[in-house]
């Protein structure tokens, strides 16, 4: 078992729900997915390019006692590597919850449009949206992976040359 | 009623015994032209939301084909033969009540049977004759027009109680509380999986890349991953499923939740326009032409009515079964391996121990 080969098999389980979902449950799961990968987007953007506002120690400092549980299993890890495993743990939990608050308001006051009424834009909305969810839900779980590759037990594998553009630490 | 039927009720009156050729007459009617078209009528029936449409189905079922005296003949017959007359769409569709997606042998609101003076007139015969006044024609319209609104209102009526049937029912409550656990079940069974792969434990690992085969900790660092991906499939894909066959129902829903109101005015809007389009018509002498969809009341915010008062018939269907059963299944399978399987990862964990 590689990461990726893992990556490879978690494909279905994000193709089948963008592509085969009720137009308004993906037009839900798109908008609530949009928010979650625009918060979480301005905190990468801010802790990967602007440092000096922001920097991943910085970001990570205040949350290292609690994954200090994970992290001490690890102790050949440097502090910045240690940051950045933290950064994108938090990156994973602001995205959750985001997507779970956005995902509550959506089912509260979200009406959706008129399933009957058959349009041949639809299908066409209807594989934007599937692909925008699939991009902007597969695509942060491959990178949070990649990035805590250095906790994970499994080997690169075959897209190790990917793996290494998406890991902004230098070996 | 035929002659020979006259005759057999007279002697049935006085006393003959004529109960073979009653049964013999409630069968042969079901092998009639007759009765195959009234059963494809009906069956066309079943797709319109109105009451009268409803009502001829329910009549057509109440049908009592076991004859067993020529009296029961006389009245099948008579209720046979209206049924028959009735059962054509020009007779039930209400144009408040059209689907948008109709497409059937109606195409106008003058096609539609309308009752003038005790005969059964089309609107554009009624529109076109000159025998009587527009104020005359208008008054003897209008109850018509009263009673679409009053089976659109009917119609609206029983879907919000359907609605608020479902909310309350005690079932709906118990699946609520299924799907959240199921739920739970679900993020908390991937996310143990994600902990045991983080969680660098040695003799787990070894377990993985060095399989001892007399080991139950071997057998589950295998399947274990394995039954999770089967059981996530399998909730995506009924998931997917129960969304997609009733989208229709959840946007009704959702829009009579929120639009109740907005509903009700919407539909004493659309007669008016009715009306005031078939006064045009009639005061300019025009025939009505490909206009049977223009005053849906479902048309523009379309509200699939049907699908909210046919929602329990959902889980009748093949596919919902078979998706059912096989999420349920793999949930049981999921659910056991994952406590065995937090057992046994624990106890090593704590003891250090290969099991």
């Amino acid at each position: 078992m590689s990461l990726s080969l893992l990556v490879l098999v978690l494909i279905p389980l994000f193709v089948l729900p963008a592509f085969l979902f009720a137009t308004n449950r993906i037009r839900i799961y798109f908008y609530c997915s949009l928010t979650a990968a625009l918060f979480t987007g301005i905190f990468f953007i801010i802790t990967t390019f602007l440092p000096d506002i922001l920097s991943e120690e910085v970001f990570a400092q205040p949350f290292m006692r609690i994954f200090s549980l994970i992290l001490n299993h690890y102790p050949g890890l440097s502090t910045q590597e240690q940051a950045h495993i933290v950064t994108h743990f938090l990156y994973l939990i602001i995205y959750l919850l985001v997507y779970f608050i956005s995902y509550l308001l959506f089912k509260i006051f979200y009406i959706g449009t008129n399933p009957a009424i058959h349009k041949p834009i639809k299908i066409v909305t209807k594989i934007a949206y599937g692909t925008s969810f699939f991009i902007l839900t597969y695509i942060p779980l491959v990178f949070f992976f990649v990035n805590i590759r250095i906790i994970f037990p499994f080997e690169d594998g075959f897209l190790s040359n990917l793996f290494d553009l998406i890991y902004l630490i230098e070996a | 009623m035929k002659e020979e039927m006259k005759f057999y009720l007279l002697a049935e009156k006085s006393g003959w015994n004529l109960q073979k050729y009653a049964i013999d007459y409630g069968k042969s009617l079901k092998e009639t032209e007759n009765y195959h078209t009234l059963a494809n009528n009906i069956n066309n029936a079943k797709d319109h939301l109105s009451f009268k449409a409803r009502g001829l189905i329910e009549s057509f079922d109440r049908l009592q084909f076991y004859t067993l005296n020529i009296k029961d003949c006389f009245i099948l017959e008579s209720s046979f033969d209206y049924l028959l007359l009735h059962s054509y769409p020009e007779y039930y569709i209400n144009p408040l009540a059209i689907d948008p997606n109709y497409h059937g042998e109606i195409n106008s609101i003058g096609e539609l049977i309308f009752d003038f003076d005790g005969e059964d007139l089309t609107l554009n015969e009624i529109i076109l004759d000159d025998t009587k006044s527009q104020e005359y024609k208008m008054e003897r319209i209008e109850p018509q027009l009263e009673y679409y609104l009053s089976d659109m209102i009917k119609i609206a009526d029983a879907s919000i109680v359907d609605l608020k049937k479902q909310a309350i029912n005690k079932t709906n409550f118990m699946s609520i509380t299924f799907n959240i656990l199921e739920i739970l079940f679900f993020i908390f069974a991937n996310v143990f999986l994600f902990v045991t792969w983080i969680n660098p434990f040695e003799i787990f690992f070894d377990h993985f890349y060095n399989p001892v085969l007399t080991h139950v900790l071997t057998y589950l660092a295998y399947m274990y991953p394995l039954i999770i991906f089967l059981y996530d499939l399998s909730f995506i894909a009924f998931h997917i499923y129960r969304a997609n066959v009733s989208e229709s129902y959840n946007y009704a829903k959702r829009f009579l939740q929120k639009n109740t109101e907005k509903l009700f005015e919407d539909i004493g809007k659309r007669k008016e326009e009715l009306k005031n389009y078939i006064e045009g018509a009639i005061y300019a002498k025009i025939s009505l032409k490909n206009d049977i969809k223009d005053f849906s009341c479902l048309s523009e915010s379309y509200v699939d009515l049907k699908a909210v008062m046919d929602y329990d018939k959902i889980k009748d269907r093949k596919l919902y079964r078979v998706l059912n059963a096989l999420r349920f299944s793999l949930t049981t399978i999921a659910a056991l391996s994952f406590v065995i399987f937090c057992i046994v990862y624990i106890i090593a964990l704590v003891f250090k121990v290969s099991i």
